[in-house]
């Protein structure tokens, strides 16, 4: 009997990413014990959100409980070899209604991370997508393209308000901003282009070409361009989608950064990037990228339920001696059938109803 | 292929309307949804639009968990609830303010903390603390004009159309914090998803806001 059968969609990709990603030589990593919780507090912008559950050890200190799973690993990597990573985890997050528990898996390449690194990063983000749902989207950007383009038209006071217009994909606050600036017409047009644009690297790559206007715009262009092509010719680059709107924290993200949707989900479902200036932040040298996958928003996908809480319901009578239910079930059980026995059929939804009297068991039907 | 359906939510009411006005013009027409009726769900199997009404406030939640493509809000909702959506076009309808408002006898008093009366708690509080002042909000649901009438707050923060209501009320508007106007926007998945279909719905909207600026 197949145990796979009773794995929820969730569980059972759970399984199969980790597989994968050991294929690819990443080693599991189990959070055994609790951080500090200052550790999160001073990278709580890394978080996207202020609240974490802590609670006092016995040793009095103050604990949290895990609102991440990267921020750990990066912590213990020791700065000498390349580590290759991957986990399955509980992360507990404040929702709309109270912190919740949310079942994440991801992976992390630490170290002498290179071209080839990098696209074997992206080309696992876009199977553990194909993975979950052959109707997937993998929406890619380079942080230093956008960033660089906003820096070269606007001073650093608008820069906030700019960023934020970028991600929001707001054309109408992009041309306010760069009247107020006196950007000119040409590169006005230029900066709402990039941020309104969107499609396949066959489409994109030339269109950034032509927006290019400085030599970091460059830089983030060529880099992009080799991640992306390495992955195509790795066989996964079908789904891929440039959005170079994206926007990420710029004090723990840089260069390429992306994004994972599946039709269905209304919310993005992994999440991507690299994050040498978290290594920095944290004391450490050496660059990084990885991704995290929240698995619990499976639950929402169409699943297919079981009609039925059984598939045999064994009614007896009250008297009925317990060895003789217990050997009509294991029969039952040993045939491949579950079974719920009981003396009421109360609410329960069973395929077929069978008796047991005096000993002997049989089908109503 | 068949496209996708759109699914838009409207806000209830006048604005609603007006938008509706907008993307009919468009091309995305749902006769139905002229005919008096309390029906909630309009659908067009031509243009492959499904519009619904919901509250005014509530649209951006449908917007985002994805219940909505596309839908149409005030942008102080946004402001004031910042949800995680994308906001592509600004209709230019729905104009308004938001702006601080107060008996026609009030003189602020720095010496005090102010207290606000308000159905936008964030938007008060953001703009109250970029200009260093300390206020205590009383977040209310409606018929905010009492507060400063029954000494409830100094003074309002609350969306202007033409002050009409304000000044029967022997109120009026001190500060403008922000103008307020109608937006589309969508749902950043669906978006994605639905890429053509929606910069093709968004490009004809713009289209008719165009039209209708040169005949004016």
């Amino acid at each position: 009997m197949s145990f796979e059968r009773n794995l929820r969609k969730e569980e059972r990709c759970q399984y199969e990413l980790r597989d994968m990603y050991r294929s690819f030589g990443y080693q599991p990593y189990r959070m055994g014990k609790f951080e500090e919780y200052e550790l999160y507090m001073r990278n709580r912008s890394f978080l996207r959100g202020d609240r974490i559950l802590t609670f006092t050890d016995t040793d009095g200190s103050l604990k949290a409980m895990k609102p991440d799973v990267t921020l750990s690993i990066v912590k213990n990597y020791t700065g000498e070899h390349l580590q290759k990573l991957c986990y399955n985890e509980s992360v507990f997050r404040p929702g709309d209604s109270g912190f919740r528990q949310i079942l994440q898996s991801g992976l992390e390449c630490i170290g002498r991370v290179d071209d080839y690194l990098q696209s074997e990063v992206v080309t696992l983000a876009c199977r553990s997508l194909a993975m979950i749902s052959d109707a997937y989207l993998l929406d890619v950007s380079h942080l230093g393209f956008i960033s660089s383009m906003v820096d070269a038209l606007v001073p650093e006071e608008a820069r906030r308000r700019m960023m934020k217009a970028v991600g929001q994909k707001n054309a109408a606050l992009i041309r306010t901003i760069c009247e107020e600036e006196e950007v000119n017409e040409n590169d006005r047009e230029k900066i709402v282009a990039v941020t309104q644009r969107y499609g396949s690297a066959d489409v994109m790559l030339p269109f950034m070409r032509e927006t290019i206007l400085n030599g970091d715009m460059q830089e983030a262009y060529g880099e992009l361009e080799r991640t992306v092509t390495a992955v195509q010719a790795a066989g996964a680059g079908e789904r891929i989608r440039i959005d170079l709107s994206m926007i990420d924290d710029l004090h723990y993200y840089n260069g390429i950064i992306f994004r994972g949707m599946v039709e269905g989900l209304p919310e993005t479902i992994l999440s991507g990037g690299r994050y040498d200036n978290l290594l920095k932040r944290l004391g450490k040298n050496g660059r990084a990228i990885g991704f995290a996958i929240y698995l619990d928003l499976l639950e929402r996908l169409d699943r297919e339920r079981d009609p039925y809480d059984a598939d045999i319901l064994l009614l007896y009578e009250k008297d009925a001696k317990p060895e003789e239910i217990i050997r009509a079930v294991n029969a039952l059980r040993t045939e491949g059938y579950s079974v719920r026995a009981q003396t009421e059929p109360d609410t329960l939804r069973c395929r077929r109803t069978a008796y047991l009297k005096e000993g002997a068991w049989r089908f109503n039907d | 292929m068949t496209e996708k359906w759109l699914n838009i939510a409207l806000p209830k009411g006048r604005l609603g309307e007006k938008a509706y006005g907008i993307l009919e013009d468009a091309g995305y027409d749902c006769p139905q949804i002229r005919e008096e009726s309390r029906r909630l769900i309009f659908e067009s199997e031509e243009n492959r639009v499904r519009y619904f009404w919901v509250k005014p406030s509530d649209v951006a939640i449908y917007v985002q968990r994805g219940s909505a493509d596309l839908g149409i809000v005030g942008s102080d909702i946004l402001m004031e609830y910042n949800p995680d959506v994308y906001e592509l076009t600004d209709l230019g309808i729905g104009r308004c303010v938001m702006a601080v408002a107060g008996s026609k006898d009030y003189r602020e008093d720095p010496d005090s903390v102010l207290r606000v009366a308000t159905k936008f708690p964030n938007i008060a509080r953001k703009y109250y603390s970029g200009i260093g002042r300390e206020i205590d909000i009383i977040k209310l649901n409606g018929s905010i004009e009492l507060a400063p009438i029954l000494g409830l707050s100094d003074v309002i923060v609350d969306i202007v159309e033409t002050g009409k209501t304000l000044r029967e009320n022997g109120l009026m508007p001190y500060e403008q914090i922000v103008p307020v106007s109608a937006r589309l926007i969508a749902n950043t998945v669906s978006y994605k998803f639905a890429y053509e279909q929606v910069t093709r719905l968004v490009r004809a909207v713009e289209n008719v806001l165009r039209e209708r600026k040169e005949k004016r």
